[in-house]
């Protein structure tokens, strides 16, 4: 299927020409089209996967469902940073932060990173889905330093530091599965991992549950999964908003992808209670840690950030509890996450280029100084705290209600004390910034585009969380079955 | 020939090789002699693909060795030297333990590498060897990142990890596809290049290439 090969092409095509454009309008236009020819490139494949999965290039790439679902993700969250940092850049471009140079480079490299995401969505071979995620640390810690200020460096090298060791570790364990392939079917052994699935029940369970660790260290780093989430608190507050909504609406999930095509091949090579183990653990240790730094939190990108790491979390005890709803669940709270996620970044966006600061107590009474997106500002923060109706609380209520099927009470028990703990912070500290009475001026939002895309995405959250549309659940249901051990 | 690399252990030598230089990091004082010590162990790497691919025969491999002798031994290492220079740094390597901590430290971490390896281990025949001299030169380039204080340390550090993980690729599957090698290499030099950027920009914004100026982003 030519198609794949153009969602992988369009990217890089748009990457290059936005840096050849000389003038600003002109690279925003480059970056808008190139970022609306990706969503348009991308329906067919994305539904023809749903029912078959496809190939390309021989056997080295893929789609199925559930790497189809991925993508889709990111081919709209990509489409609204687009959109919404022409917003974002232009004002920085106004005010003097940032030159004619430097949009050049941060556009060139936003669609860069989006090429890498898509690659590694789209990788069958499980090497180069590891190169494709080496790729995105590489890109995107050029985007966190993108200030070149003493914070944006130091979190870009801790970001590229810590996330390429652990990294290496998750080489190793590739390294570790091809051999076990290789004794298993003699010769050279595979790479792919429909051929690994394929033979998952005779490799060496010993072998695969020992790569299994490397990789759940590698990519759980990069995911952000307690305790080798250091990078992300400092890489998400010192990138450009728009980049901290890409890095947390879909990169960690990008590597969380990764874990889950492993998870497949070990609970079918050596019984599902392992990896379910272990991702409880890292799971609801990534929850706890949040939740004590989301309570004493004074920076409000920060906070944003151990979010991230709560709801990855969420996202990795889904997947432990297992069974059809803790799997449903858990995929559905990939989507929610990267939707409500992308729009609390979009709208505190707004807010650090009204009050120039990230700090919580410097911003006051939102809502009056910004009408619209103080607003969804604080609708967004209730939905990521798991307030109902929103679509957050529906994918939580999903895993919750599988625990309890499933019996497992412990999980339940500290779940809940997470969430309600956070619920509160969050709404504590969301609470201060958009009530009060504001000493800035009021803003007339209607004359700007990202306004809009605020506004859609908060439709899109309020909807998800009354409505799922079928199309969506009947996604849902393939991955799911693919995370089963399906085809 | 295969007798001759038998009988002489020539993998076993050079498998040594790789680890002395790689634990030769924790004496050495000055930055240039460290990335001296990283050429030799990337020469040494390459020419141990380089006499597997003679004992099995397989093209593939001799196009390998090639490639690691050209992006690790010479590429990366001209380009580190270019970054220390245009960093104008200390020539010290200034780690935060002394030489003979750090050495003790060395020998435990491949003490415990080689008995932890030598039961549980599942692969057999004449790589047994270099897979745990592999795991022991990660675990020492892990050791170099985390005591040293000059950022281009931490960078040979990173590299000397990477070295160990090829060390270990080609003992536990005898070569990957070349595309696959290239891929993995190409994503080592440009992870090179990118932290060198960052390392002459945190000179020039520090002051300084010690880390522990690294310190304004907490909690």
């Amino acid at each position: 299927m030519m198609m794949i090969g153009a969602m992988l092409f369009i990217p890089i095509i748009t990457a290059l020409l936005c840096f050849m454009m000389q003038k600003k309008r002109a690279v925003e236009l480059v970056n808008l089209s190139g970022a609306a020819a990706l969503c348009i490139a991308a329906v067919s494949p994305l539904k023809a996967a749903l029912s078959a999965p496809l190939y390309f290039m021989g056997n080295t790439f893929f789609l199925d469902a559930l790497s189809a679902y991925f993508m889709g993700i990111i081919v709209i969250i990509s489409l609204l940073t687009a959109i919404y940092s022409i917003d974002y850049m232009g004002q920085e471009f106004r005010e003097g932060l940032v030159s004619i140079r430097e949009i050049r480079i941060y556009y060139a490299l936003m669609h860069l990173f989006v090429f890498t995401m898509l690659l590694a969505a789209a990788s069958n071979n499980i090497a180069i889905f590891w190169i494709a995620i080496e790729g995105t640390t590489l890109v995107s810690a050029l985007l966190v330093g993108f200030y070149k200020n003493r914070q944006s460096i130091e979190a870009a090298w801790k970001y590229i530091i810590l996330c390429t060791v652990s990294i290496t570790f998750a080489l190793l364990g590739i390294f570790i599965i091809y051999y076990a392939s290789v004794v298993t079917l003699g010769g050279h052994g595979t790479m792919n991992w429909t051929e690994l699935r394929d033979i998952a029940e005779k490799l060496n369970p010993a072998t695969v549950k020992l790569a299994f660790i490397f990789i759940l260290l590698g990519y759980g780093a990069k995911a952000g999964i307690a305790p080798v989430h250091n990078w992300l608190p400092d890489a998400h507050s010192q990138a450009p908003t728009p980049i901290s909504a890409l890095l947390s609406g879909v990169l960690l999930k990008c590597a969380f992808l990764g874990i889950l095509r492993y998870v497949i091949i070990v609970n079918k090579a050596a019984g599902p209670l392992y990896s379910e183990h272990l991702l409880l653990f890292f799971g609801l240790l990534s929850m706890g840690l949040a939740t004590a730094f989301i309570l004493m939190q004074n920076n409000y990108k920060r906070l944003l950030a151990y979010s991230s790491i709560e709801h990855i979390g969420i996202i990795a005890v889904g997947i432990g509890i297992g069974g059809f709803w803790g799997i449903y669940g858990s995929l559905l709270h990939v989507l929610n996450h990267a939707v409500v996620k992308t729009l609390l970044f979009f709208t505190t966006g707004r807010v650090r280029l009204k009050y120039h600061s990230t700090k919580i107590d410097k911003v006051k009474g939102a809502i009056e100084a910004l009408p619209v997106s103080g607003t969804v500002m604080l609708l967004a923060a209730l939905a990521i705290a798991g307030a109902p109706p929103f679509n957050i609380f529906l994918s939580e209520f999903t895993i919750m209600k599988a625990a309890v099927d499933s019996g497992s009470w412990i999980t339940f028990t500290l779940f809940i004390v997470f969430a309600t703990v956070i619920f509160g912070a969050i709404v504590y500290h969301f609470g201060k910034m958009t009530f009060g009475k504001s000493e800035k001026s009021r803003d007339i939002e209607w004359n700007r585009i990202s306004t809009y895309v605020i506004i859609i995405m908060a439709v899109v959250m309020l909807t998800l969380g009354i409505h799922l549309p079928s199309f969506l659940d009947s996604t849902l249901k393939s991955s799911v079955n693919i995370v089963m051990g399906g085809r | 020939m295969n007798n001759w690399i038998e009988a002489y252990f020539v993998i076993d030598f050079i498998s040594a090789g790789l680890l002395l230089t790689a634990v030769s990091m924790n004496a050495l004082k000055r930055i240039e002699s460290c990335v001296k010590a990283y050429t030799l162990n990337s020469w040494l790497l390459a020419s141990l693909i380089f006499v597997i691919a003679l004992m099995n025969g397989e093209t593939h491999l001799y196009a390998a060795a090639g490639i690691t002798v050209l992006s690790k031994g010479i590429l990366i290492p001209l380009f580190l030297g270019r970054i220390i220079r245009k960093m104008r740094v200390t020539h010290e390597v200034e780690p935060y333990i002394n030489n003979v901590v750090s050495l003790s430290i060395s020998a435990v971490l491949v003490a415990v590498v080689y008995t932890s390896l030598s039961d549980a281990v599942f692969i057999e025949g004449f790589l047994k060897n270099v897979l745990q001299i592999s795991i022991a030169v990660l675990l020492i380039g892990l050791f170099i990142m985390i005591t040293r204080r000059k950022a281009v340390t931490q960078v040979i550090g990173l590299l000397f990890m990477e070295n160990g993980l090829f060390l270990a690729g080609f003992s536990l599957t005898s070569g990957m596809p070349t595309i696959i090698e290239l891929g993995v290499l190409f994503d080592v030099l440009m992870g090179v290049i990118i932290l060198g950027i960052f390392a002459v920009q945190i000179r020039r914004t520090f002051a300084s290439a010690d880390l522990d100026r690294l310190n304004t982003l907490k909690g």
